[in-house]
């Protein structure tokens, strides 16, 4: 098993030190934080491996932590709560791993969703990662097709020599083909 | 920030990228943003310019009686907001305000400016304004309240791989860029937690517009961060203020109106006449661009804010400095304001004063190129150097008697804002502070 770098934000130091205990146990490197606000600020200066989130946290809004963390990708979170009140599945639908813990909380279901949604979340940003570079490709291709398309009407040439003629053009400046396409389509359109 | 927008652009943008609220934003007389949030449904009306509101509701606009007010969106200041809320995807349009019959509204800060401007244009000058904004970021406390500690002081976590203040700060440089804003700098600043962001210059109008929407995006990054941002200009006693410099210039027929190869100093007339005006009318502009009981504890000796009414070439002391570049760079420094200023009218007030110059041929004194704050009284009084004022009760006074600062206002907000002053001078000068408490409850 990894050992993680975890950080538990609960108000009540009774179940934060149970909680603490149980992850410490397993080998985790545990850090804690009392209220909403030091939970945001030890999350952005640690970059833990996952934030577990009490419902009940003081300060800031325990779901705006969360959003907070989660959105900016800064940590996976894991809510938890003793009782699930209205909205609150809808709202752990929008984090990038769907999951929370019932409270009272069962060692061995701790240790195993602090696992799954650890190496879940790797696993959707590289994901994510992955579809955000496949986007700026199919743009930058997009717009080279189109400047393509545009030389070969600006100067009669065929599709091979436009291509040629960017392609040179592009290591004649040593820029990108997309910065030349872009070039080309603000001279030319 | 030049990118223009017709109503149509707007109404296709925010289809395309999904925008489910927009936010109509306009300045109370005291530069605090207000906002009418509309549903994307609404925009269409919007853009119509047939959304009201209540003015009455607005500190310093209106009576009951008077309190329809129409809000007309700048197209283009429409900004998308980069930063995911939970209600989905926003955006933003400042609006001029109107009253029922059409007629621009009085009170309505950006129309004070628009007006200044229009003045500067009948005579063929163009403003351009580049601002140096500083603020500090505090830890909030248990409760979310904000407090006066900082994030250097605190150092709570000397192994952590971050720096909070600066991984905000970063943040807030990547967001404002997203936005369209240019940036220049961006650093920390001589105080625990201090920063400051300089975005480029732009005509007057955007400028203003800019700071407004600066000072919202890093209040919002800030809170993201779980850090307060504040533009008070003197949170913390005996470490430095915060100040807001306004780099000033003037354009005619398209080149830089200050600069003069000819000149020994390599400025022009007018830039001399505008020195002379901003000079003349310094204590009564400073009522406007230090609008609080706190901004005069930011003007005190040894901090690097200005407490005397001077300008210099090169030392960094007084009030107006004039930075090195020349040519189409040719600005001065204007050096006293702060950023609880309504940007709006800290600019109509500056222009207002420096055109004053420019049309009565005000010449400055000489420059001082010492350090004014190693002279003594004598060397003062000989180079007749004055200050600017003590107070926002002396500021207040003065205000009163200038009628070229009163006449940039505009009658409607010089009575409302000069009302406001002079009760927040009074709850002040009424309340017991915590130092008198410290000074004089056991000595007596």
């Amino acid at each position: 098993m990894s050992q993680w770098r975890i950080i538990v934000a609960d108000s009540n130091d009774y179940s934060r030190n149970i909680l603490k205990g149980m992850l410490l146990s397993s080998g985790h490197l545990v850090y804690e934080a009392r209220d909403g606000g030091s939970a945001v600020r030890l999350s952005r200066s640690l970059m833990p491996d996952l934030v577990l989130i009490d419902m009940g946290i003081v300060g800031m809004n325990a779901y705006e932590v969360a959003h907070i963390i989660d959105s900016d990708n800064v940590a996976p979170v894991i809510l938890m709560t003793q009782t699930i009140q209205r909205g609150f599945i809808e709202e752990v639908k929008n984090y990038s791993v769907f999951a929370y813990l019932l409270k009272p909380i069962d060692k061995a279901v701790l240790l195993s969703l602090t696992e799954f949604v650890i190496e879940n979340h790797k696993k959707y940003l590289s994901l994510k990662n992955e579809i955000e570079s496949l986007k700026k490709q199919i743009e930058a291709r997009k717009k080279i097709e189109k400047a393509k398309g545009l030389l070969m009407k600006v100067k009669k040439l065929d599709e091979d020599e436009a291509y040629t003629l960017m392609r040179k053009m592009s290591m004649d400046s040593t820029l990108p083909m997309e910065v030349i396409a872009e070039r080309i389509l603000t001279k030319y359109s | 920030m030049g990118n223009k927008y017709s109503a149509e652009d707007v109404l296709r943008i925010s289809k395309e990228r999904g925008v489910e609220f927009v936010h109509l934003q306009f300045s109370d007389i005291f530069g605090v943003m207000k906002n009418v949030s509309i549903p994307i449904e609404e925009l269409d009306k919007a853009l119509n310019n047939e959304i009201m509101f209540d003015g009455s509701s607005i500190d310093g606009f209106v009576r009951i009686e008077e309190s329809d007010m129409y809000l007309r969106p700048d197209t283009d200041t429409f900004v998308i907001f980069p930063w995911r809320t939970t209600s989905g995807v926003e955006a933003r349009l400042i609006c001029d305000i109107y009253n029922p019959d059409g007629t621009p509204f009085e009170g309505d800060p950006r129309y004070v400016l628009k007006k200044n401007l229009e003045e500067a244009r009948k005579l063929g000058y163009t403003m351009n304004v580049g601002p140096e904004c500083e603020f500090y970021l505090f830890l909030t406390d248990e409760k979310g309240n904000p407090t006066t500690i900082t994030q250097d002081a605190a150092g709570y976590f000397d192994m952590a791989p971050v720096d909070l203040g600066e991984s905000a700060r970063k943040e807030m440089v990547s967001t404002l860029k997203e936005m369209g804003f240019a940036i220049e700098a961006s650093h920390h600043e001589v105080g625990p937690g201090q920063h400051e962001i300089d975005f480029k210059y732009d005509d007057a109008l955007a400028t203003a517009d800019n700071v407004m929407t600066f000072k919202m995006v890093v209040r919002i990054i800030a809170q993201k961060h779980g850090l307060h941002a504040t533009f008070m200009p003197k949170p913390v006693y005996g470490i430095a203020g915060s100040g807001m410099h306004l780099n000033q210039s003037l354009m005619k027929d398209g080149e830089n109106a200050f600069y003069d190869p000819a000149d020994q100093m390599g400025l022009s007339k007018d830039c001399y006449y505008y020195i002379g005006g901003l000079l003349k009318h310094a204590k009564a502009l400073t009522c406007i661009t230090n609008p609080t009981v706190n901004s005069y504890k930011r003007l005190v000796s040894g901090f690097e804010a200005p407490v005397y009414i001077a300008w210099s070439g090169r030392n960094r002391s007084p009030l107006i400095r004039i930075p090195a570049k020349r040519g189409n760079s040719t600005r001065i420094e204007l050096r006293s304001p702060d950023p609880s200023n309504n940007p709006y009218l800290a600019l109509a007030c500056s222009l207002a004063a420096g055109l004053d110059g420019i049309k009565n041929k005000v010449m400055p004194p000489q420059s001082v190129d010492k350090n004014i704050y190693e002279m003594d009284e004598q060397e003062l009084k000989k180079l007749n150097i004055d200050k600017l004022p003590d107070s926002l009760e002396e500021a207040l006074v003065i205000l009163e008697k200038d009628e070229v600062i009163k006449n940039a206002l505009g009658e409607h907000i010089y009575n409302k804002y000069v009302e406001a002053k002079w009760s927040e001078w009074d709850s002040y000068r009424t309340y017991v502070t915590r130092w008198e408490i410290d000074q004089y409850l056991t000595k007596f």
